[in-house]
């Protein structure tokens, strides 16, 4: 059994945001870092610690989605669970479809985002 | 016991066998069978043959034979079988045996096996031989003896070498072998050297087998066993022959040196290498009368000086231990006592290997010359204290120049010591002759060498100047006098000198040459061209400036070099003169040219003076040359100038006269005669009163007397009749020249054409006349026939005609000709200018003059109509001229004829010339009249039309002309002057302020704004009035403002109604597209919300947790109030652009708005890590406006700086933004950012597009920012920075109360319509 607090990244370009939900991934007992753009969190040394990608879905830059194919190219298969302002019915399920655990929309419950974590902690 | 003999025999260990007396063998004992493994009988008879080797069968048959017949016992060798075959060596010996007769009975014979002893034979033998082939290829003499002696072997060399046997060398102790001389003692050596049985060595010559003798060394080496007994000797015979003779030669010549050595009148010692006397000769005992045991010690003895010795000791000594010879003078004491000089000399005997064997030493009685010597010394020492006491400064030398003495003068001078003055050292340059040479000064030392070695080499006597430097410094001048002392054979021994004080002299030349110096000095200083000569007058002398000034050197110019600088002209009376000079013997001077240095000549005048001696003779001749070029050339200059004054009167194209008191005529200059055509011969023939016209000799006639009366000068004017007959005007002019009393002596005239002039100012008088008509505005016919007038005056004989061309035919509009008839002049208007058929046709087409120069005979026109109209008018020719506008076009043509045929004179081409531009500014200026006054016409017209007046203001005076439909526009009265007041009395009330602010900005200098403005009509109807116009500066200073009003009421009434339609369209799409809107409002309200409920629900935990976390429960409240207040913002900033209202037009200080926008855009720009600078000016008037919308714009403009540094990385986002006054006075704001910036073509794109960033919301688009900027007169634009990124900057009037309204539709209107293309306006 694996001991060690699973690390959770943010990445958002909403500042509000990068300062509060790292707390509150703490206070689930998460270990949580933010990250302003996709190119930061790239450019980090956690990328490949990170056990479950908290994404936005448009950032100026390089998109949530840019990150997620980023990702696969690379072999990262980090589960990704993207926030949106935008509340489109028609973007959830396509992001679903191309592999991301869950998509919340902003303002979204605390319950609803620990439920998308545990899930994407679940994965193999 | 009878013992058979047969079986004694067969037990004998050797083979015995009897034969009988003939040989037959009849027994043979056992060992026989044995041996041979036959029987016995097969031995019998002579059956044993066939035991024996067939090889030495004959030889034993023989053998045996002889033996038998000797009867004496015989022995023989042979080999025999042995059973098995082998042959084996026996000896066979056979004894024969004696009956008692004495005769043979029986043989008897023993063979005995010598095989054994035969093979070592054998071996031996081989073993010499090998031996002996050894030995004989030795190369040196060998041989070995038995142990007496006995020659055993004797090598080949020896054989070679002595020629002989070696039985002949057995016996050489009897032979000639060995040198008579030495054979006893050789033989005697040899055998006592046997005997001994010890080596031993015998040397004796040796004859070589050419009967030479040479040198041998024998040397014997016993070889013995191991007994101690010689069992033989080796010997080895080597040729010394040539180190005998070597030591024979030493020994002779040895003794031949001891010989020579006896025989030297000199003494010698020969001492060992380590210095023991070895050996003296004769006259050594002799001289010293010691013995050679005496002699050995003489180190120690009274032989040598006691003076000399220890030196002579100490010089022997280290020559033995250095190897080097010496060489010394002492004394020696002679065997009765007297001491003798000797000169001592050692010297070591080396050998071949350098080693020394003996040293000589060679003792030379030089008795005689040490005392001569002595004397010579002791003589020079008194000498040179006599020397030395003789106050001169005296020296000797040596012959090869060395110093060898300086007396004590000498010495005492220089301040120097005997010592030091010794110390020479050979060599060739003078400072190294004498040390004391360091006295010579350098100036004079190499002078010195020089003279020196040349009397030196001379070795006659001679003699040198030099300073030398006394002992206190200061050098003093000597002269150096040497004289050589010979010897009887004249060989130079000596040079004595002596150094005598010359100072005095020499300074006192010095003096006199500096006086001459100073004296040449003087001379080349005197700035004339100072010279001497020799009586013979050859040049001596020239001075620096004289040689300066001809630019040659003294040598050139010495005798007669001068000559070649005087002008060649000039040289021969030059020298004719300094002749006569000569030969007067007096004082002369002479003037020629002579050349300067650059080649110029000048006039120079020589003088010359002579220097006589006592007795009167001249000695030389002193010049001095002084410049008068100057005088010459004014002199020649006035000679010219007399003689040009004539050339010159006769030159100038003046009429110039002299006459007497009385009125003759004296002189009348070349150009006058040919005036008036007369002779130049007789002048004086002339009766000028002839030539007057009548009209003026009256008037002329009455001048001149009064002018002879008055005696005063004066001037007339008067026609006088050319040589071509033509009256001209003249202009006489008289003056009279007086004497010194004043009484007159001449009268001068100058008469001038003036006929000229006269024609032009009549000319002039006419053409301002025809000048005035044109500007007043005379009809175009009058001035034209005025022109005509004009040039049938100028030109007699003539008639003008000028004919306006219609060129719409094109044809002659009409013509006019004053002086001709109207049945000339009327057919020819509207005569057709097509084709060839008149002369004026061509001249128009053509652009020519055309000349017809008879009208009658001139083929061009002979089927012509127009020859008939102007023959039948008297007229024949015609001259035919276009009349050219400013631009080329052609605008009439002038037509002169005469009545006789003719072709036009240069007068007359000029007069047409004249005429032809004068008629060109009449016609142009009528038509172009003409042309205003349509223009004028259309342009009243066009105003009526467009509803559009004009008027002028003169700012100076505020006069006010008004165009006629701006009458119509203001209902004023057409024709009323309008007056300023009336006009203000039309504007609306509230637009007057406007007005009176635009007229003080033309009257402060600024330019014409175009405005609109309203008049009020006293029925209270509203017009609306739109004005352009521009402020025009006259040339003299007048400052005048020109303007177009427009009445736009109609166009601005239907706008207004437009606008209104729009905006209620507006609101209505506003509205149905806030479906659209709702989705970007909730995202800006998403996104702070979404902060608030995470943060709520962190709080939440914080304050669970056990303990509570408060910190962060803090933090995260109130990170949720800002969230709060940021989504309250977001709401308010919707609220204010979806308000449907009427912009509030009020004064907005724009700095504040700008810091209103800064301060809640700030977080945004530092999220962007954007660095926001601002310049905002103070003191900036207000600014009408809508404040929301003009803060829009800046929040528009600040975002979109900031997103063109979004992906700036490699320098500092920085926003820059500024506010202050532009050039027209309206306030500005710029927004300066470092971002990406934009293509040259993207410029105004940007204002196209509607602009957002990508993910932002408030933002307006730029076209809609532009838009608001219009609506309040202002103008938004966009620059390239010089470096990274752009600047937009828009500027608006300054707020003036009631300035033209905004119209409500403005903005919102706008926003909607970019709307309907992009729904991206707000994202």
């Amino acid at each position: 059994m694996n001991v060690t607090v699973p690390l959770v990244s943010v990445v958002d370009d909403d500042e509000s945001v990068r300062e509060s939900l790292p707390d509150l991934l703490r206070a689930f007992g998460f270990s949580a870092k933010a990250f302003a753009s996709a190119e930061e969190f790239l450019a980090s040394d956690i990328v490949g610690r990170t056990r479950c990608l908290i994404l936005d879905v448009s950032m100026p830059g390089m998109t949530g989605p840019d990150l997620q194919r980023e990702l696969e190219r690379r072999g990262l298969p980090i589960p990704i669970v993207f926030i949106t302002a935008h509340r489109d019915d028609t973007v959830r399920p396509r992001l679903l479809a191309q592999g991301a655990v869950e998509c919340l929309f902003k303002p979204f419950s605390e319950a609803a985002l620990q439920e998308a974590i545990n899930i994407a902690l679940s994965e193999p | 016991m009878e013992i058979d003999p047969g079986r004694v025999l067969d037990s004998l260990p050797a083979m015995v066998w009897t034969a009988r007396p003939d040989g037959h063998i009849d027994f043979a004992n056992r060992r026989w069978s044995d041996y041979t493994g036959l029987s016995a009988d097969e031995a019998h008879g002579w059956e044993w043959q066939a035991a024996v080797n067939p090889q030495d069968l004959p030889t034993v048959l023989e053998r045996w034979r002889s033996i038998l017949a000797s009867g004496e016992p015989g022995e023989m060798e042979a080999r025999v079988r042995r059973f098995d075959g082998q042959y084996r060596w026996f000896l066979v010996q056979c004894n024969p045996l004696h009956g008692d007769a004495g005769h043979i009975i029986k043989w008897c014979g023993v063979a005995t096996d010598v095989e054994d002893s035969r093979r070592a034979e054998d071996t031996l033998r081989a073993r010499d031989v090998e031996a002996r082939v050894v030995l004989d290829n030795i190369p040196t003499l060998v041989s070995l003896l038995t142990p007496t002696g006995t020659p055993e072997l004797i090598n080949r060399q020896i054989l070679d070498y002595t020629g002989k046997t070696e039985e002949d060398l057995e016996r050489w102790s009897g032979s000639d072998l060995v040198h008579p001389d030495d054979r006893p003692h050789a033989v005697e050596s040899f055998k006592k050297g046997i005997n001994s049985g010890d080596p031993f060595d015998i040397v004796y010559r040796m004859r070589r087998f050419d009967g030479a003798y040479r040198w041998f060394e024998a040397r014997h080496r016993p070889l013995k066993d191991a007994d101690g007994r010689v069992v033989r000797w080796c010997v080895s015979v080597n040729d010394i022959d040539e180190r005998k003779r070597a030591e024979e030669a030493l020994r002779e010549s040895e003794r031949y040196a001891k010989s020579i050595v006896d025989s030297i009148p000199g003494m010698i010692a020969a001492f060992t290498p380590d210095g023991e006397l070895e050996f003296v000769n004769r006259q050594v005992i002799e001289f010293f009368g010691k013995t050679f045991e005496e002699l050995k010690r003489w180190e120690t003895s009274d032989m040598t000086h006691p003076e000399d010795l220890s030196r002579a000791v100490e010089y022997f000594t280290q020559s033995i231990a250095s190897g080097e010879p010496f060489e010394d003078e002492v004394r020696a004491r002679r065997f009765d006592g007297v001491y003798r000089w000797f000169q001592s000399r050692g010297f070591p005997l080396r050998d071949a290997n350098g080693r020394i064997v003996r040293w000589y030493n060679l003792l030379i009685d030089i008795d005689e010359r040490k005392r001569a010597e002595e004397a010579l010394t002791a003589r020079e020492r008194n000498l040179n204290e006599i020397i030395n006491t003789i106050p001169v400064l005296a020296w000797s030398a040596r012959p090869d120049g060395s110093a060898e003495f300086f007396n004590q003068h000498y010495l005492h001078y220089v301040g120097a010591s005997i010592g030091q003055s010794k110390d020479w050292l050979p060599a060739t340059a003078l400072s190294e002759y004498w040390d004391l040479t360091a006295a010579v000064h350098p100036a004079d030392v190499d002078g010195l060498t020089a003279a020196w070695e040349a009397i030196l080499a001379s070795g006659q006597s001679g003699e040198a100047e030099a300073r030398l430097r006394r002992f206190d410094g200061i050098y003093r001048w000597f002269l150096v006098r040497a004289n050589p002392l010979r010897d009887e054979a004249g060989n130079i021994i000596k040079w004595y000198g002596v150094s005598i004080d010359i100072d005095d002299r020499k300074r006192a030349e010095e003096a006199l040459r500096e006086s001459e110096r100073n004296f040449k000095l003087i001379i080349n200083t005197i700035p004339g061209l100072v010279w001497s000569a020799r009586p013979d007058g050859s040049a001596e002398f020239f001075n620096q400036h004289y040689l300066d000034y001809v630019g040659l050197s003294a040598d050139q110019a010495q005798g007669w070099g001068w000559a070649v600088t005087v002008h060649p002209d000039d040289l021969g009376g030059l020298t004719a003169t300094w002749q006569a000079i000569m030969a007067s013997g007096k004082p002369g001077e002479a003037e020629a040219r002579l050349r300067h240095l650059d080649g110029a000549y000048r006039w120079l005048l020589f003088r010359a003076s002579p220097l006589r001696d006592a007795s009167g003779n001249i000695v030389k001749w002193y010049g001095v040359n002084t410049d008068i070029d100057d005088r010459k050339r004014a002199e020649e200059a006035l000679r010219e100038s007399e003689r040009n004054l004539k050339v010159m009167i006769d030159t100038i194209p003046a009429l110039v006269w002299a006459a007497s008191p009385e009125s003759t005529t004296e002189f009348v200059s070349h150009h006058y005669l040919d005036y008036l055509g007369l002779p130049p011969e007789r002048p004086q023939d002339w009766r000028w009163a002839n030539y007057v016209h009548p009209d003026d000799l009256a008037g002329l006639t009455s001048w001149w007397r009064a002018g002879l009366a008055s005696g005063k000068p004066g001037e007339a004017e008067a026609r006088v009749r050319r040589s071509d007959g033509e009256y001209r005007w003249l202009l006489l002019r008289v003056n009279p020249l007086r004497d010194e009393h004043g009484n007159i002596v001449k009268w001068y005239g100058v008469d001038t054409d003036i006929d000229d002039r006269k024609r032009a100012e009549t000319d002039l008088a006419r053409e301002k006349h025809l000048l005035e008509m044109i500007a007043s505005g005379s009809p175009l016919r009058d001035v034209l026939g005025a022109l005509c007038e004009m040039v049938e005056e100028a030109g007699p004989g003539c008639y003008c005609d000028v004919h306006p061309i219609d060129w719409s035919g094109p044809s002659i509009e009409y013509s006019v000709a004053p002086s001709l008839p109207a049945s000339y002049t009327d057919p020819i208007a509207g005569l057709s200018l097509n084709g060839d058929a008149l002369p004026c046709a061509i001249a128009v087409r053509q652009k020519v003059q055309v000349v017809a120069e008879d009208m009658d005979t001139d083929p061009r026109w002979r089927h012509s109509s127009v020859r008939t109209h102007v023959l039948e008018h008297g007229l024949r020719s015609v001259w035919s001229t276009p009349i050219y506008a400013k631009d080329g076009r052609v605008l009439g043509t002038l037509c002169l004829y005469q009545r006789q045929p003719a072709s036009p004179s240069p007068q007359h081409q000029s007069l047409i010339a004249h005429a032809a531009h004068l008629a060109s500014i009449a016609i142009e200026r009528s038509r172009t009249e003409a042309a205003l006054r349509r223009s004028e016409t259309m342009l009243a017209e066009g105003q009526q039309l467009s509803s559009t007046g004009s008027f002028s203001w003169r700012v100076d005076t505020d006069e006010v002309a008004f165009s006629e439909e701006l009458c119509r526009i203001f209902e004023f009265d057409s024709n009323a002057v309008v007056t300023l007041e009336q006009v203000l009395a039309r504007v609306h009330p509230e637009d007057v302020p406007l007005l009176s602010e635009q007229m003080a900005r033309v009257r402060a200098g600024h330019g014409y704004l175009g405005y609109e403005i309203r008049l009020r009509m006293p029925d209270d109807r509203v017009k609306y009035l739109r004005t352009f116009g521009r402020v025009v500066r006259h040339q003299d200073g007048r400052v005048e403002c020109l303007a177009a009003v427009q009445d736009v009421t109609e166009r601005r009434v239907a706008d207004e109604a437009l606008n209104k339609a729009r905006s209620e369209l507006a609101h209505v799409a506003r509205v149905t597209s806030l479906g659209a809107l709702t989705a970007s409002i909730a995202h800006e309200v998403n996104q702070p919300l979404s902060g608030i409920i995470t943060n709520a629900s962190t709080c939440l935990r914080m304050l669970a947790a056990n303990p509570p976390n408060i910190d962060v429960a803090q933090e995260t409240a109130r990170r949720t109030i800002r969230d709060g207040n940021r989504a309250a913002d977001v709401i308010a900033r919707l609220r204010a652009l979806f308000s449907k209202r009427t912009p509030r037009i009020e004064p907005i200080d724009l700095n504040e708005a700008a810091r209103e926008v800064i301060a809640l855009f700030w977080g945004d720009l530092q999220r962007s890590r954007v660095v926001l600078h601002t310049e905002l000016a103070d003191g900036l008037p207000l600014v009408g406006g809508d404040r929301i919308q003009l803060q829009q714009v800046i929040i528009n403009l600040l975002r979109n700086g900031a997103d063109a540094m979004s992906g700036v990385n490699n320098r500092p986002r920085r926003l820059l933004i500024s506010t202050d006054l532009d050039e027209d006075h309206q306030i500005r704001l710029s927004i300066q950012d470092t971002g990406i910036g934009f293509g040259p073509d993207g410029i105004e794109r940007l204002f196209e597009a509607f602009y957002t960033t990508k993910n932002d919301g408030m933002g307006i688009g730029l076209s809609v920012s532009r838009s608001i900027i219009e609506q309040h007169h202002g103008r938004l634009w966009a620059v390239a920075n010089d470096g990274s990124g752009a600047t937009f900057s828009f500027s608006i009037p300054e707020y003036i109360r009631e300035e033209n309204p905004l119209h409500e539709t403005g903005i919102l209107g706008e926003l909607v319509e970019s709307k309907s293309e992009n729904s991206a306006g707000i994202s």
